[in-house]
């Protein structure tokens, strides 16, 4: 049980630092949260756009919410030079316009979900080579 | 048990890989390859627009023209001089004054986003009218400009080679002087109706465009670290194009040094702004990038303007001001021909390579960390030895063909 463990935990490890994909999904207490980069892959200093999903979860109730998107490089203690430019499709569907990362390294993607009474933050973390 | 042993040890390597990035190429001892193939300039080369040769002919002669200054004596050449990798070599430039700021070499403008120290410009054809309106540097007025285009024979054919505009003539019949001063100039141009002032403005920014186009034109890609890369994309490095201290000195740049992370992509500079720690004089503070940002949004040649002709508008209006990271904070420059355009820095404060980097490495008379804003400048403790490796790289970005640009 034990070695199984290890192992598991090394895959987990090994694809967590490996992804490259362009979704990814996570959740804060309250919400799901999904992005997509476009394009697909992040080219360093090149502006790119999300698409993004937030979805509240089954139990939540509060259904009114507001989205904001920044990225940080926390080894640098940088975020990016330009604000994103969020626009709201529909109920939870989202563009933003405007990322851009301007440096190689380790930054962290934050969608911070503001309702009446709280801010969740979910994070990404995207290596750029 | 030792089978499983060996697979976790396996799974640990592979996971460690991973994590790192290491690539499963082959591995030289003496020199990373995959580290350099991570630069972009090695991957991708940006494609540049065709230059459009009516413009760069006419900005050529603009660029080369001291009547373009109110004094008459000074062109874009008098500080960007083609022997000079298109510097002056000063510490900072003498135009009609005496500037603030280190003339940068003005080779490979065309992949920029941001122009100048402090990024006051976000187009190449906007930077190239400031100077000309900047009382400390040409100190000339537009429709000055414009009277000495339009009354020129050759230039005024030249013009209209490049652009179809023709309504903004009607400042040849705004008296016979050629050339008005800072005060006729201000209150010819105030009474003018919008629509006149538009139609100068239009003329003028071609200028701008024009001698942009001949700055488009000046490419510097034929240094032996060019040769260098060349060889190493094929995967056959040629030990004959860099000798043993030229390859230290690069792991130096991409490995203890860092120097990549700022000076990466082909005209190795990310061509943004960092807070590299240089102690500012007190009685003549820079706010660098800050001061750059403001100004560029209150610029009517920035491309948010109605002349502008290239889309970084997005990316410009929504610039973060915050003070906390952008106060002195400078653009990384290109280190192509570095070993030319000495002095360095943004206010040319260093005479030579070695108190540039004596600077990174030991930080001893360092300006205060920004505890607020960027903390990537850590002194980097190089040795002697290995100072000496990573200027025998930098002698590398020296182009060998310096000056050849302007026979074609």
């Amino acid at each position: 049980m034990k070695f199984k463990s290890i192992i598991i935990f090394i895959l987990v490890f090994s694809a967590g630092c490996s992804l490259s994909s362009s979704k990814k999904k996570a959740s804060s207490t309250n919400y799901n949260v999904q992005i997509t980069t476009i394009p697909k892959k992040i080219e360093l200093n090149e502006p790119f756009n999300i698409d993004l999903e937030v979805s509240p979860s089954q139990t939540n109730r509060k259904l009114d919410f507001s989205v904001h998107v920044d990225a940080i490089m926390p080894a640098h203690n940088h975020g990016m030079t330009v604000i994103p430019e969020i626009v709201k499709v529909d109920q939870k569907h989202y563009y933003v316009k405007n990322m851009l990362f301007h440096m190689k390294g380790d930054w962290l993607l934050q969608v911070f979900i503001e309702n009446s009474d709280s801010t969740e933050v979910v994070t990404y973390s995207f290596e750029l080579l | 048990m030792k089978k499983n042993l060996v697979l976790i040890g396996s799974l640990l390597i592979i996971a460690t890989l991973t994590y790192f990035g290491i690539s499963r190429r082959p591995q030289n001892n003496r020199f990373k390859l995959n580290r350099l193939e991570l630069l972009p300039f090695a991957s991708k080369k940006k494609t540049l627009e065709p230059i459009e040769e009516n413009l760069a002919i006419l900005g050529r002669r603009l660029f080369f023209d001291s009547r373009v200054s109110r004094s008459g004596k000074i062109s874009c050449a008098s500080c960007h001089q083609p022997g000079k990798a298109w510097t002056d070599n000063l510490k900072t430039p003498i135009a009609i004054d005496t500037g603030s700021r280190n003339t940068p070499s003005i080779y490979n403008l065309a992949a920029n986003r941001w122009f100048f120290w402090d990024g006051r410009a976000d187009a190449l054809w906007s930077q190239a009218l400031h100077p000309i309106e900047n009382p400390h540097e040409m100190g000339n007025h537009r429709i000055n400009v414009l009277k000495l285009v339009f009354n020129d024979n050759e230039l005024d054919s030249l013009y209209r080679n490049a652009f179809d505009d023709r309504a903004s003539r009607f400042i040849l019949d705004l008296g016979n002087d050629l050339f008005l001063d800072q005060e006729k100039a201000d209150s010819l141009f105030a009474t003018m109706s919008e629509a006149q002032k538009y139609m100068v403005n239009l003329s003028f920014s071609n200028i701008g465009k024009a001698i942009a186009e001949f700055e488009k034109s000046l490419i510097s890609l034929n240094s032996k670290f060019d040769l260098f890369l060349a060889d190493s994309k094929s995967n056959e490095i040629r030990t004959t194009v860099f000798n043993a201290k030229e390859i230290q000195g690069l792991q130096i740049f991409l490995g203890k040094g860092n120097c990549s992370l700022c000076h990466s992509g082909p005209n190795l500079s990310d061509g943004e702004f960092h807070y590299i720690r240089l102690k500012q004089n007190p009685l003549g503070l820079d706010s660098g990038r800050l001061g750059g940002i403001q100004n560029l949004k209150k610029s009517e040649w920035s491309s948010i303007g109605q002349f502008s002709n290239q889309d970084n508008s997005s990316l410009t209006k929504n610039l973060k001001e915050s003070p906390l990271t952008t106060w002195g904070s400078f653009k990384t420059p290109s280190l192509r021909n570095v070993s030319l355009t000495a002095p360095y820095m943004h206010d040319g404060r260093f005479n030579t390579l070695k108190e540039v980097i004596d600077h990174y490495s030991e930080l001893s008379v360092a300006g205060p960390e920004n505890r607020y804003g960027e903390s990537i400048i850590k002194p980097l403790r190089l040795t002697e030895y290995e100072k000496m490796c990573l200027i025998s790289f930098l002698l590398t970005l020296e182009d060998n063909k310096i000056g050849e640009e302007l026979d074609n």
